[in-house]
C-alpha cells in the first residue's frame, strides 16, 4: 500500500512541471491560503553569511536502454555561494559499469570537458540487468583516489501503442479545462501493468529536446492508473497561446511532437522526488525541515547513478482541426 | 518505566497517602461562608475573584461559576473581595453559623485611584500555583491586536515563557514545549485546532470569554493529556436580569452577541456569532472567484435551581474555516465543534461537585467535484468525554478527586478519487478509495490532591493523577525493528483493547510567604500525553492529523521542576517574579528526514523517539493598576532534542529553541475615555537549517544542508500601538460604544518569516538568499458597540 504515499508527491511533483498544471486541486488549495498571506507579503534579496563543508564527490551518472553514448558526470561540491562551479570538476577518474552477466562498460574522461566520462555511442542498457557503477576518483584532493560504487537494476517499460494529438480544452489529468483556453492535446494510448512503475515524460518538437532536465522532467506515479488501459490521457497540453509560466511552445500543423516515457527505479525516483523538493521555495506553513537529497552512491559521495528505460511515441500534428472532446 | 522511577513513585504515592491520613479528623468549631461574586450590572459569575480574610490571613478563590467556600472559625472579620479589573470590596460580617453571602463587584474602569490590591495579590499567591495566570476578556480586550481582533491566545503569548510559533500564527510553544503539547480547552472540552485563518485567529471569539486560566507548567491534577500548558476558557454566562447586546465591526471581522435571561434569575442564555467578510476585499486585490474565511458559534445555556445547590450550563460551538476557488470546485474547510453539559453540584457547604459530559470534533476535508472526476480528503478526531470532579474544603485543606473517561477516535485520513470515462483518463469509471487507519482508544484519569496549609505562611500542594490509554480494535500495527524498518504487521479484529499505556502523573509544590512581600515557591509536575499532532511543518496548517500512542509509540511525559521567588511592592502596586524551570522529557517524538505523514500507511514508521530537555529563566515586573499599568518580562530559554537517526543521533535545538524572549507592554489611561496601548516583543530569531554547500547537477543548484537548526533567522521584534475613544462609562445611558485605531508593527520591521535560496535565473552561476516578510506597518481600526 506504500505506493499511495506518492499521491501527494505526485501533485506535488506536477506543480514546477511545464504542463500548466498549476490547477491540481490540493495545491491550489494550499497556495490559495498560503496566497492569503502572501497578499501582505513582500520579498527582500538579503545577505545572509553561510557555513562551509569539506567537499564530496557529486555524481551524475546515465544508464538507459537508448542506443547511445551514455555519460557520467563527476564534480565536487562547493560553498553554497561559491560562483566558480565550472572549477570543481573531478578529473583522472576511472568510470565503469559492470553488469550482472559480466559485461564491462568503460566511461572514458572527453578531453575537451573535464569530469565528463562517456561511453561508446554502441552501448545499450538491458531490461532486467543489474549493473554495478564503479568509480575510483579523487574527490578530497589529498592525491589517493577514493572507492565510490552504486548498483541498480534496469526496469521494464511498456510499451507506447500510439501517441495521438486532440484538439480542444486541455484535459491533464486533474486538470480542469479554462474554456478560454484551447489548443493541442497530446495523448498517450498504452497499457499499464499491474505493477507498479514510476514513469517520467518529457517530449521533443521536432527533434528538439523539451523538459528533460532533473527539475523538468514530468514524474508519472501509476497510482491511479496502474493495471489500467491508457485510453487517451494527455500527458501535455499545447495552449494555442502559450504563457510564460508553462514554458510550453505553440505548435503548429506539421510539427513533429514525440513523447518521451522513461521508467525509473525507486532510488531514482526518490532521488528526483528529493531534488525538487530541496530547489523548490520554502514556506513556513506548509514545509518540512530541510533534509538533504538521498542518492544511491557509497562513500558519502552526492549523487544517484540512473538507470532507466525509455521508450518514445510520435505524431504530427494535422493539417485540420479536429473538435475535442470537449465537456 | 524503570524500576528506579516506579520505586520513587511507590514512595510519592506513600507520602500522599500518609499526608491525607493527616487530616484533623474533629476540627475546632468552625463554619462554611460559601456563596458567588458576581458582576453588580451584568450578574454574570467573576471567576477567579479573590476573597481574603486578613485576620486569619487566609482566603480562596472563586471558581469558574463564581463561587467561593470558605471555612473559618466563629468569630467577627472584615472580608476583602476583588478581582482583575472590579473594584476591591469589604465586607464585615460576623460568622456564627454557616453562611451563604452573594458579593456584587463593580468593573473598576471608573475607579481609577485608591484601589486596593493587596488582598487578590496575596490569595493568588497563596494558591501556590507558579505559572499560574488569569484573564479576562477586558484584559485582552486592551492589548494591541493585528486588524483589531482581540485574541486570548495572542494575549497568553505575551506572558514569559510563551513564544508565538511564526507571524500571525496561533501556535505557540511553552517553556520549550510543542505546539501540540498545549491542552486548549472551551468549556471543559478540547478543541483541536485552535485557531482560524491558518493562525490569524484563534477560534475564541472575545466577545462570548467569560475568562480563561493559563498555567504554564504547574499543570493541576484535574488536566491531563497535554505536557506543557493548559488554557481553560470558560464561555461567557448571559445576564440573568437583563439583555445585553454586543455588536462590532473590524476591518475583517463582524461579530454580535446577545445575552440575557430566559427566566428571569434563573435561566440565562448567550449567543454570539462572527464571520469574515474579507472575501468581498480579495477581487480587489485581482483574485476572483475565491471562498476564504470563517464563522463561529457560541452559545451557552445556564440554569440555576430554586435550592441554590444545583447548577446545569449547556453550551456549544461551532468554527468553520472555508477556503475554496468556485472556478475549480475546489474546497478546503476545517473546523472545531463541541457540546458540553455541566452539573454543578453543593452537597453542603463543603462538598461540590462538578459533572461533565461533553463530544468535542475536530474535522478537515479537502475536496473537488467536476464532470470528469471528484475527489474528497478527510481527517477527523472525535472525542466523547465523561468527567466527575469532587472539592472538598475542610479547614486548612482544598480536597480535589474526581476522574475522567475519554473515548477517542482518530480517523487520520481518507481519501475518495473517483474518475470518470468523460474526461478520457482511462477506459472505464474507475473509483479509488484509500483509508489510513482508524484508530479508537479509551484514555482514563483518576486523581486525587490536597492543598493543605501547615500554618500561616506555609502552603502545601500534592496530587497524584493516574492516567491510562487503551487502543481498540479492530486495528492494525506496524512493527519495527531498531532501524525503523518494518518487520511485521499485526491485526487486531474484534474491539479487543489490545494494548494500554499507563503512567503515575506525582504533582507537588510548596509555596511559602516570607515578611516583606517575598513568597518561595517549588513545584515538580510530571505529565503524560498520549496524542500527537504529526505535522513536518514549522507552525502547522489544516492538514495536519492526530495520532495516538500505541504498541510502537510510547507516550510522551514530561517532568518539570520549577522555582520561583514573588516579591510585592504594595507602596507601588508593582509585583517582580523570578521564575526558573527544568523539564526532562521522555519519549521525545520527531519525524524523520523527508518524511510523509498525509496518507501514509505506515505513518509510525515515519516517527524517530528519542528524549529532549528545556530549561529557562523567567523574569516579570507587572504594574496592574494605576495610570500606567502593564508588564515587562525576559526570558531566556533553551530546548534541545536527541532523537534517533535524525541529525545523525546528536543533540539539536528544538523548533522552539529560541534562547532570548522580551515583551513590554504598556496601558496609559489618563482618562476614562482615552486609553493608549503599546506592546512591544523581541524574539531571538528561529532555529532554522542554512546549506552549507551545493552541488551542481544539469546546471542545476542543489544545497547540501549541515546539522538540523544550527542556524538561525533573524531576531525578530515589532512594535504594536493602539489607542481607544470610546463613551464615559457608566454614562448613565443605556449603551456604550468605543472606537480603536492602531498601527500593527508600527515602525515596520521586516521580519522573517520565510528564508529561501535561489539561483539566480538571469546569472546561474550565482546563488542569492531571499527573505520573505509578511507585515510591514498595518494600521487597523474596529468599532465596538454595545447596549
Amino acid at each position: 500500500m506504500r505506493r499511495f504515499d506518492a499521491i501527494f508527491r505526485f501533485l506535488r511533483d506536477v506543480v514546477p512541471v511545464p504542463v500548466g498544471v498549476m490547477e491540481v486541486p490540493w495545491v491550489r488549495s494550499l497556495s490559495v491560503m498560503a496566497g492569503f498571506l502572501f497578499l501582505f507579503s513582500c520579498a527582500e534579496i538579503v545577505d545572509i553569511p553561510l557555513g562551509s563543508m569539506d567537499p564530496v564527490l557529486v555524481v551524475d551518472a546515465k544508464l538507459t536502454t537508448d542506443t547511445a553514448s551514455h555519460v557520467v558526470k563527476l564534480n565536487r561540491s562547493c560553498d553554497y555561494y561559491d560562483p566558480d562551479v565550472n572549477s570543481t570538476a573531478v578529473s583522472g577518474a576511472e568510470v565503469y559499469v559492470l553488469a550482472d552477466d559480466g559485461q564491462r562498460i568503460d566511461y572514458y574522461e572527453n578531453v575537451f570537458t573535464p569530469g565528463r566520462y562517456c561511453t561508446s555511442a554502441d552501448v545499450y542498457g538491458e531490461i532486467g540487468k543489474n549493473y554495478t557503477l564503479h568509480i575510483e576518483a579523487d574527490a578530497d584532493g589529498d592525491g589517493v583516489k577514493e572507492l565510490y560504487e552504486a548498483e541498480s537494476r534496469m526496469p521494464s517499460i511498456p510499451r507506447i501503442d500510439s501517441v495521438r494529438p486532440l484538439y480542444g480544452m486541455g484535459m491533464l489529468p486533474f486538470y480542469t479545462p479554462d474554456p478560454s483556453r484551447l489548443g493541442w492535446n497530446i495523448r498517450i494510448y498504452a497499457q499499464d501493468p499491474p505493477s507498479k512503475e514510476n514513469y517520467g515524460f518529457s517530449f521533443a518538437l521536432n527533434g528538439r529536446m523539451y523538459f528533460d532536465s532533473i527539475t523538468d522532467i514530468f514524474c508519472f506515479p501509476d497510482i491511479f492508473t496502474s493495471g489500467l488501459y491508457l485510453q487517451g490521457l494527455t500527458i501535455y497540453f499545447f495552449a494555442d497561446e502559450p504563457s510564460d509560466s508553462t514554458r510550453m511552445p505553440a505548435l503548429k500543423k506539421g510539427d513533429s511532437v514525440t513523447m518521451v516515457l522513461y521508467s525509473f527505479t525507486d532510488a531514482y525516483n526518490q532521488y528526483i522526488s528529493d531534488v525538487n523538493e530541496a530547489v523548490s521555495t520554502d514556506l513556513p506553513v506548509f514545509s518540512a525541515a530541510p533534509s538533504n537529497v538521498r542518492g544511491n552512491i557509497s562513500n558519502g559521495a552526492f549523487g544517484c547513478f540512473a538507470v532507466y528505460a525509455v521508450t518514445r511515441g510520435s505524431c504530427i500534428i494535422p493539417e485540420s482541426v479536429e473538435t475535442g472532446n470537449i465537456r | 518505566m524503570s524500576d528506579c522511577i516506579q520505586t520513587v513513585l511507590g514512595r510519592c504515592l506513600w507520602l500522599v497517602l500518609l499526608l491525607l491520613l493527616a487530616f484533623p479528623l474533629q476540627a475546632q468549631v468552625s463554619f462554611t461562608l460559601s456563596g458567588k461574586v458576581q458582576d453588580n450590572r451584568s450578574r454574570e459569575a467573576i471567576a477567579d475573584a479573590a476573597i481574603w480574610v486578613p485576620l486569619l490571613q487566609k482566603g480562596t478563590i472563586t471558581d469558574s461559576e463564581g463561587k467561593y467556600a470558605l471555612s473559618l472559625p466563629v468569630g467577627d472579620y472584615v472580608l476583602e473581595i476583588s478581582s482583575l479589573g472590579y473594584a476591591s470590596m469589604d465586607i464585615a460580617l460576623k460568622l456564627d453559623r454557616d453562611m451563604v453571602r452573594n458579593f456584587f463587584l463593580q468593573a473598576d474602569a471608573v475607579v481609577l485611584e485608591g484601589v486596593e490590591v493587596k488582598g487578590n495579590r496575596s490569595v493568588r499567591e497563596s494558591r501556590n500555583t507558579i505559572g499560574m495566570v488569569s484573564l479576562t476578556s477586558e484584559t485582552i480586550q486592551k492589548i494591541p491586536a493585528l486588524l483589531g481582533e482581540p485574541d486570548i491566545i495572542k494575549a497568553v503569548q505575551l506572558l514569559p515563557g510563551v513564544l508565538m510559533s511564526t507571524e500571525t500564527s496561533s501556535g505557540f510553544s511553552v517553556r520549550g514545549g510543542g505546539l501540540d503539547q498545549n491542552a486548549i480547552i472551551l468549556d471543559q472540552a478540547t478543541l483541536y485546532n485552535p485557531t482560524h485563518t491558518c493562525g490569524f485567529f484563534s477560534v475564541f471569539n472575545n466577545d462570548a470569554v467569560g475568562s480563561a486560566r493559563i498555567y504554564k507548567g504547574d499543570i493541576p491534577i484535574v488536566y491531563g493529556g497535554r505536557l506543557a500548558s493548559v488554557i481553560d476558557v470558560a464561555m461567557k454566562e448571559g445576564d440573568f436580569q437583563n439583555y445585553h447586546v454586543d455588536a462590532g465591526l473590524g476591518l475583517l471581522v463582524a461579530k454580535a452577541t446577545v445575552n440575557g435571561p430566559i427566566w428571569k434569575d434563573h435561566t440565562s442564555f448567550l449567543a454570539s456569532v462572527r464571520a469574515t467578510y474579507f472575501d468581498m476585499f480579495l477581487p480587489l486585490a485581482g483574485i476572483d472567484g475565491t471562498r476564504l474565511g470563517f464563522y463561529d458559534f457560541n452559545a451557552k445555556l445556564v440554569h440555576k435551581f430554586d435550592n441554590n445547590k444545583d447548577r446545569i450550563s449547556f453550551s456549544g460551538y461551532l468554527g468553520r474555516d472555508r477556503f475554496g476557488m468556485e472556478s475549480m470546485d475546489i474546497g478546503l474547510d476545517y473546523g472545531n465543534q463541541m457540546l458540553s453539559l455541566t452539573w454543578s453540584h453543593l452537597f453542603s457547604d463543603l462538598w461540590v461537585m462538578n459533572a461533565n459530559v461533553h463530544v468535542s470534533d475536530y474535522l478537515s476535508y479537502a475536496q473537488q467535484k467536476t464532470d470528469g472526476y471528484d475527489f474528497v480528503w478527510r481527517t477527523r478526531i472525535t472525542d466523547y468525554v465523561g468527567k466527575v470532579d469532587w472539592t472538598f474544603l475542610p479547614e486548612n485543606h482544598e480536597v480535589r478527586f474526581g476522574f475522567d473517561l475519554r473515548y477517542h477516535v482518530y480517523q487520520p485520513g481518507d481519501l475518495e478519487v473517483n474518475l470518470y470515462e468523460a474526461i478520457g483518463f482511462v477506459d472505464s469509471n474507475y473509483s479509488y478509495r484509500f483509508n489510513q487507519d482508524h484508530y479508537n482508544a479509551l484514555e482514563s484519569g483518576v486523581y486525587i490532591g490536597n492543598n493543605q496549609s501547615i500554618g500561616k505562611r506555609l502552603l502545601v500542594k500534592y496530587g497524584l493523577r493516574l492516567s491510562t490509554f487503551s487502543n481498540q480494535g479492530p486495528d492494525s500495527v506496524s512493527c519495527f525493528d531498531a532501524d525503523y524498518n518494518r518487520t511485521d504487521r499485526r491485526y487486531y479484529a474484534g474491539r479487543q483493547f489490545y494494548h494500554t499505556h499507563w503512567g503515575f502523573e506525582p504533582r507537588v509544590g510548596f509555596s511559602y510567604q516570607f515578611d516583606h512581600g517575598v513568597q518561595l515557591k517549588l513545584n515538580y509536575t510530571r505529565t503524560l500525553q498520549y496524542s500527537q499532532l504529526a505535522t513536518n511543518s514549522t507552525s502547522g496548517n489544516p492538514l495536519d492529523i492526530w495520532f495516538p500512542a500505541n504498541s510502537f509509540v510510547k507516550p510522551q511525559v514530561s517532568d518539570m521542576l520549577a522555582l520561583g521567588v514573588t516579591k510585592s511592592f504594595d507602596d507601588i502596586g508593582l509585583e517582580l517574579s523570578l521564575d526558573a524551570y527544568y523539564k526532562f522529557l521522555h519519549n521525545v517524538i520527531d519525524f524523520k528526514d523527508h518524511s510523509n505523514v498525509l496518507l501514509n500507511t505506515d505513518l509510525y514508521g515515519e516517527l524517530r523517539m528519542g528524549r529532549g530537555w528545556a530549561y529557562g529563566v523567567e523574569v516579570y515586573l507587572k504594574k496592574e493598576k494605576g495610570i500606567v499599568n502593564g508588564s515587562l518580562s525576559y526570558t531566556f530559554s533553551r530546548s534541545m532534542r536527541i532523537i534517533d537517526q535524525v541529525n545523525e543521533g546528536e543533540a539539536y535545538p528544538s523548533p522552539q529553541d529560541r534562547p532570548h524572549a522580551i515583551n513590554v507592554m504598556l496601558n496609559i489611561e489618563p482618562h476614562p475615555r482615552h486609553s493608549v496601548s503599546l506592546n512591544w516583543m523581541f524574539y531571538s530569531g528561529q532555529p532554522t537549517t542554512y546549506p552549507v554547500g551545493k552541488a551542481v547537477i544539469d546546471g542545476q543548484f542543489i544545497p547540501i544542508y549541515g546539522k538540523r537548526n544550527s542556524d538561525r533567522m533573524e531576531n525578530y521584534h515589532r512594535l504594536d500601538v493602539s489607542y481607544t475613544f470610546g463613551s464615559r462609562p457608566n454614562n448613565g445611558k443605556p449603551y456604550r460604544w468605543s472606537l480603536s485605531a492602531g498601527l500593527y508593527n508600527a515602525y515596520g520591521r521586516k521580519n522573517p518569516w520565510s528564508v529561501s535560496f535561489y539561483q539566480d535565473p538571469d546569472n546561474p552561476t550565482r546563488s542569492y538568499a531571499v527573505k520573505v516578510y509578511l507585515f510591514s506597518v498595518v494600521p487597523f481600526v474596529t468599532f465596538n458597540f454595545n447596549f
